[in-house]
């Protein structure tokens, strides 16, 4: 009995080994993205990394495409059409075509089990203009030893410059399965983005933030950033809007605006974040409390006395706020997230369940008061 | 493997372990309980010598064989002109000179009228030995073992006894430096082969009147001689007569030395960690005793036993305490670092490349990947095989002697690696993880525990290129628990941490000196920390 | 009689509380249950865990007044002592086999997607037999020794991961619910009861009441409050809507970090610390229920009782992948229910403590 029992207990060890590939028998994604396909519903591309490609570089990227009707059809026929077995632990970027955001398409491409690709759960995701191929190839650079150290960098382009949103697809699909808040993600594209239209309008910026040297013929950027009404994308706010929003949203660090003065100045202002937001939420109406300061950069420039500066330069952001929230209700995308104070306000799930937020949305009154800090002679973000 | 399975499968059988921290079995175990059957199993006991000095050279004769055996000499003369005497000793062992001038000069000088013949050991012993150490016995085991081990043996006609006399003058190794356990700073010396001389090493450390050496027989046919050297009244003496039981059990007919009496004597014979310490220092074997621990050293063998041990014994230098606090610190923390490198880098490797690629960088990927490009082997055969490889020319450059050696580990690690990347045998990625493993062995002071984390190692490789960071999580639980329940002579292997005992805090990391007068806690011992 | 209890001290005994109140308390939970009526389960926690050091701290008195080191002692001397035992045994194995399916879903979801849950199992069972073979002195030791490891990666996990928590995803707080909260709480009663309960099963083995007790507090307490955080840190990461369709939100915390990491990414050798973790609390629960019956039911060897009940418990937890969604369901319902078998048996074994000389009285 006891020698069977120890057999047993042998085999066990021996009868399961988990399945298991070597390290040199993959091909590793860096980014996936996905758009409106022409013969199916959607067309994947993946941004491939082959190591030991050539020489000089070690590493080679390829761009390659698939068309599919789900993202697991899509895994499928790319596995099949690569080589290597495809592996996309370590992608980092999820890109999703325009045309696809538009009607809320891309939600069901996504419901995939988080599992069986072994994607990053909180990739990096952006809005892209497509085709999805040309930004991806934008990015490819033979001048760039590392492709992951750009796309850091581009993740670092929010936290510096507040210009565009850094957000990730756990956030994303938060956003989308829950009413708190409407998603913003980065808006990327490839030399002609800047012609979209922003969705507030008024005054044109004087610059492009986020721009991404690329030394190639296709030039990916990313700046401002996609918002959306649920799972639909309603609009694009451009780098200064952007900005605005992750003011009130609690994301914005530090930024740089420029601004022409009535007295026919002009003056570029550092501004960091002194303080969190403070909103207040009560019915109806809310209160939101942003703590500033701004640091003038050429104060040579700059005619105007200090207390009219600091007093103009609130009142701009004041005015500049409630005019990007007006553009976002009407649009119905609450990027600035009041819902997040709404669902506080309820002490069980059901009642806020039962809460219509984007009907109250519609209606909100918002009050914006920027308490700011200036100071001058500072050099610049 | 018998007692292994029982353990693990005899059902029913009480719970059966020297414990000495907590569970305390009734009664002490006894003393010498099994010294006569043994003796009498093997034929150890050969009665006493005869009145006729005729008999007992014709005993001496046939139990030496002297025909063939040249080597005896037995040496007839006439005590004082008129007594027939017979000297035994044996050639080389005993010293001549000794004999001739401390023996048989005052034998033929002494006058032995109106002596009776019974008491002519006492009289010769009195009036004419001009010896230093003598000893009078009627044994003929005391008298063999005397003569093997150089002594020689005064036999009398008409006397049931015999005067055994030290005349050991045999050749030695003179006291040399550790060839094992160097240190930058500390004492130089190490143990010799001598028994007398490492005594003599250990008293002269311990100057102290409770320091006790032990004489004792080691067991076996051979006459084997071992120390217990410990200090009374500061040792367990429960710990102390579970060693003396343990030490009368051996019974071997093979050449003792301080490994194999650990593996006569221990608890777990299959767990790869030893239980007992073996070093080459006598200033680290004084520390030990001085800690309440027992020291055996053992006729012959060049290396003294410590025991109870822990992990943290295994892992200490005897320098550590001459560091200063924050220096020895770090190097304490750079030891641990290196022996958990070494145990577990290269499973971890294999984990991460064959199970869980993703936890890669893509920049760690890319070069592994790279390095991997040509390579045929696949990558667990590559990782077993350069490990068998570096515990080739480990056990190469260890049996060969001298430069020869320290060429075999250069001509090893340096034209071999390169030869195999070169020939795309392996990749230089594992060329570097196996060659961070050997480093991080050699870090770990003692050698028996190096070996131990070579087979936890291999074991570890081997289930994590089954079954990734699962095989490790599950290899890794059953090895630490395997060790949680081993003891070392009833101190369980992780004390002072589980359990936790009071100490001084010099196992982990280094704590400031202080002073102290008290004993490590984990044995029990009998003047403790309060 | 073999029962390899052994004798171990204080901080052993509570390290493995701790550990085992730890994960008993974040990876046995159901969390689509579990946050049905909103981002509570830390208040479940906290209940809970108090409840538990309620039931702990009576039957410790009811020994005290009665005599007695460890359950088996009360239960003994009770004429249905078979009937007693037997919820308390089911309750611990079932209490053991929650972390373990939770891993199991774990793994074979997102670490080894193309293996079978078998193969995984297979790898457990190895582990768990020696675990609870060796005893409760080994069990315990063990913990002591993984005790430290096991605090830095809860701690480093919990604070690699500050920079995704939002203190409005923990809203809204159902507080105008506490019927829900209390159910809730009694689900989570026997994760939170159990590493006491195991304890008082082995309590011979800590030799002293007094040092049981200590243990118990100290361990739960502790556990109890490592569970609590870690629950409202996952409350910060995820709204409970995201919480309700998560089956390991732990894992899901733990890789919520951002990919750019330049140096290796940790969490799945954190996944799998955890798992040794889990197997050890599984293990310590398995033991302690062999220990309950086999002095309970006269079984003189305690190994392979544990051996049979490892082997059910690994058994049952495949049974939940491969068998109908009625098994399935009907062990969700016991986990859920679970509560019953320690809130019937508990009141009837410490029911009229019978006062000892106050000489006798050891404190």
């Amino acid at each position: 009995m006891r020698r069977i029992l120890l057999i047993l207990l042998c085999c066990m060890f021996f009868c399961g080994c988990m399945q298991s590939k070597n390290i040199d028998e993959y091909a590793y994604v860096l980014n996936v993205g996905v758009e409106r396909g022409t013969t199916m519903p959607y067309l994947v591309t993946a941004l491939i990394s082959v190591p030991g490609g050539t020489e000089d570089t070690k590493v080679e990227n390829r761009v390659v495409t698939a068309e599919a009707r789900s993202f697991s059809e899509a895994y499928e026929t790319l596995n099949a059409m690569y080589p290597s077995r495809l592996s996309f632990a370590r992608a980092s970027l999820l890109a999703i075509g325009e045309d696809l955001c538009a009607d809320g398409a891309q939600t069901g491409f996504f419901d995939f089990a988080l599992g069986k690709p072994d994607l990053w759960p909180n990739l990096r995701t952006v809005v892209v203009k497509p085709p999805v191929r040309d930004v991806f190839e934008g990015l490819i650079s033979e001048a760039d030893p590392s492709l992951r150290k750009i796309k850091t960098a581009a993740g670092d382009l929010s936290d510096e410059s507040g210009l565009t949103a850094d957000t990730g697809y756990s956030t994303y699909t938060e956003a989308i399965g829950d009413k708190r808040f409407d998603a913003m993600l980065a808006y990327a594209g490839v030399n002609e983005y800047g012609l979209t239209p922003d969705l507030v309008g008024g005054e044109a910026y004087p610059y492009v933030g986020g721009s991404l040297l690329v030394e190639s013929t296709l030039k990916t950027s990313i700046a401002g950033s996609a918002v959306f009404d649920g799972d639909r994308m309603v609009g694009i706010l451009d780098g200064r809007h952007t900005m605005e929003v992750l003011m009130v949203t609690g994301a914005f660090r530090k930024g740089e605006m420029h601004y022409t003065l009535p007295d026919g100045g002009t003056l570029r202002a550092a501004l960091y974040r002194m303080r969190a937001p403070k909103i207040r939420l009560k019915n109806g109406e809310a209160t939101v409390r942003l703590y500033l300061k701004a640091d003038v950069i050429e104060p040579e420039t700059v005619l105007m006395e200090r207390n009219a500066l600091k007093a103009y330069l609130a009142n701009r952001l004041e005015t500049e706020l409630s005019a990007v929230l007006a553009a976002l209700q009407s649009v119905n995308s609450d990027a600035m997230g009041f819902g997040r104070f709404r669902a506080a306000q309820f002490r069980s799930a059901s009642g806020w369940e039962a809460c219509n937020w984007k009907a109250e949305y519609k209606t909100l009154r918002v009050t914006f008061s920027v308490t700011l800090m200036l100071s001058y002679g500072v050099k610049g973000v | 493997m018998k007692h292994a399975f029982r353990t693990l499968f005899a059902f029913d059988q009480p719970y059966r372990q020297f414990e000495l921290l907590e569970t305390e079995p009734k009664g002490t175990p006894p003393f010498f309980t099994r010294r006569k059957e043994r003796r009498a199993k093997i034929g150890h006991a050969h009665g006493t010598i005869e009145k006729q000095l005729t008999a007992n050279r014709k005993w001496l004769m046939e139990r030496f064989h002297t025909e063939i055996n040249t080597d005896v000499i037995l040496r007839s003369f006439k005590l004082g002109g008129t007594v027939d005497a017979l000297a035994v000793s044996m050639n080389g062992m005993a010293d001549d000179a000794k004999i001739a001038d401390f023996i048989l000069r005052p034998a033929f000088r002494v006058s032995v009228d109106g002596v009776s013949s019974g008491d002519l050991p006492a009289y010769f012993c009195e009036h004419a030995l001009s010896m230093h150490e003598t000893e009078m016995t009627d044994a003929w085991d005391a008298i063999v073992s005397a003569v093997t081990e150089g002594r020689t043996a005064i036999l009398f006609d008409g006397a049931k006894e015999a005067i055994l006399c030290d005349t050991r003058g045999f050749v030695s190794r003179p006291v040399g430096e550790p060839e094992n356990e160097m240190t930058i700073m500390g004492p130089k010396e190490a143990f010799t082969e001598n028994i007398r001389t490492n005594v003599t090493l250990l008293r002269r450390i311990l100057k102290r009147p409770d320091f006790v050496c032990e004489f004792r027989d080691a067991g076996g046919t051979n006459g084997t001689k071992l120390v217990l050297a410990y200090l009374d009244g500061t040792v367990n003496p429960r710990l102390l007569s579970e060693v003396k039981r343990r030490l009368d059990t051996v019974s071997t007919d093979m050449r003792l030395t301080v490994g194999r009496l650990e593996q006569l004597i221990e608890d777990y014979s299959y767990l790869p960690l030893p239980q007992m310490l073996k070093t080459e220092r006598p200033d680290r074997a004084a520390s030990a005793v001085l800690d309440g621990r027992i020291a055996i050293l053992v006729e012959g063998c060049p290396q003294a036993g410590v025991l109870p041990i822990t992990i943290g014994t295994l892992l200490m230098s005897g320098e550590d305490l001459d560091m200063r606090q924050p220096v020895g610190t770090i190097v304490l923390a750079i030891r641990m670092v290196g022996a958990l490198l070494s145990t577990y880098l290269p499973a971890y490797f294999l984990a991460l490349a064959l199970h869980h690629p993703g936890q890669l960088s893509g920049e760690i990927l890319e070069t592994v990947v790279a390095s991997r490009a040509m390579v045929f082997l696949p990558l667990w055969m590559e990782m077993i095989f350069l490990l068998l490889v570096f515990q080739l020319v480990r056990e190469a450059g260890l049996r060969v002697p001298g430069s020869i050696g320290h060429a075999i580990g250069i001509i090893g690690g340096l034209l071999l690696g390169q030869a195999a990347v070169s020939a795309n045998i392996v990749s230089t990625v594992v060329l570097i993880i196996v060659a961070l493993t050997g480093l991080g062995n050699f870090a770990i002071p003692d050698y028996s525990a190096q070996v131990a984390a070579s087979y936890y190692r291999v074991l570890l490789c081997i289930a994590a290129a089954l079954a990734g960071l699962l095989g490790i999580t599950v290899a890794g639980l059953c090895v630490t628990a395997v060790m949680c329940s081993a003891k070392s002579f009833g101190v369980p292997f992780f004390a002072p941490f589980s359990p936790v005992t009071r100490h001084a805090g010099h196992l982990l990391f280094r704590s400031r000196i202080r002073n102290r007068a008290d004993a490590a806690d984990l044995s029990n011992p009998k003047r403790r920390r309060t | 009689m073999n029962l390899r209890i052994g004798a171990f001290g204080r901080q052993e005994s509570a390290a493995m509380v701790l550990i085992a109140a730890f994960f008993g308390g974040c990876f046995g939970m159901d969390s689509c249950v579990l946050h049905e009526h909103g981002n509570a389960s830390w208040i479940v926690q906290i209940i809970a865990t108090v409840q538990a050091l309620l039931l702990f701290e009576g039957t410790v008195w009811v020994l005290r007044v009665r005599g007695g080191n460890d359950l088996s002692a009360l239960i003994g001397k009770s004429r249905f002592k078979k009937t007693l035992a037997a919820p308390l045994i089911l309750a611990l194995a079932l209490a053991a086999m929650q972390p373990l399916e939770q891993f199991l879903f774990t793994m074979t979801q997102y670490v080894f997607t193309d293996s079978k849950q078998v193969t995984a199992c297979l790898y457990l069972l190895p582990s768990l037999f020696l675990l609870t073979a060796l005893g409760a002195e080994t069990l315990v030791r063990t913990a002591r020794i993984l005790l430290p490891i096991m605090l830095l990666s809860i701690i480093a996990a919990l604070l690699s991961g500050i920079g995704q928590y939002h203190l409005y995803r923990i809203h809204p707080i159902p507080l105008r619910d506490p019927f829900g909260i209390f159910s809730l709480a009694g689900a989570a009663q026997v994760r939170a009861a159990a590493p006491l309960i195991a304890l008082l099963c082995i309590g011979e083995g800590t030799q002293d009441r007094m040092a049981m007790r200590s243990a118990g507090r100290i361990g739960a307490i502790a556990g109890g409050l490592l569970a609590t955080a870690s629950l409202f840190a996952l409350s910060m990461t995820f709204t409970y809507t995201q919480l309700q369709d998560m089956p390991s939100p732990f894992y899901r915390m733990l890789v919520e970090v951002r990919a750019e990491n330049p140096t290796l990414r940790l969490d799945r050798a954190v996944l799998f610390l955890w798992l040794g973790g889990a197997i050890l609390t599984a293990a310590f629960y398995l033991y302690a229920a062999s220990v309950l019956f086999a002095k309970t039911f006269g079984v003189r060897d305690v190994r392979p009782v544990a051996l049979c009940l490892s082997g059910i418990a690994i058994t049952l937890i495949l049974v939940l992948y491969y068998n109908s969604e009625t098994t399935a369901m009907i062990l969700k319902m016991l986990y859920r229910y679970a509560w019953v078998l320690i809130s019937v048996p508990f009141p009837l074994i410490l029911l009229k403590p019978k006062r000892r000389k106050p000489c006798a009285a050891s404190y």
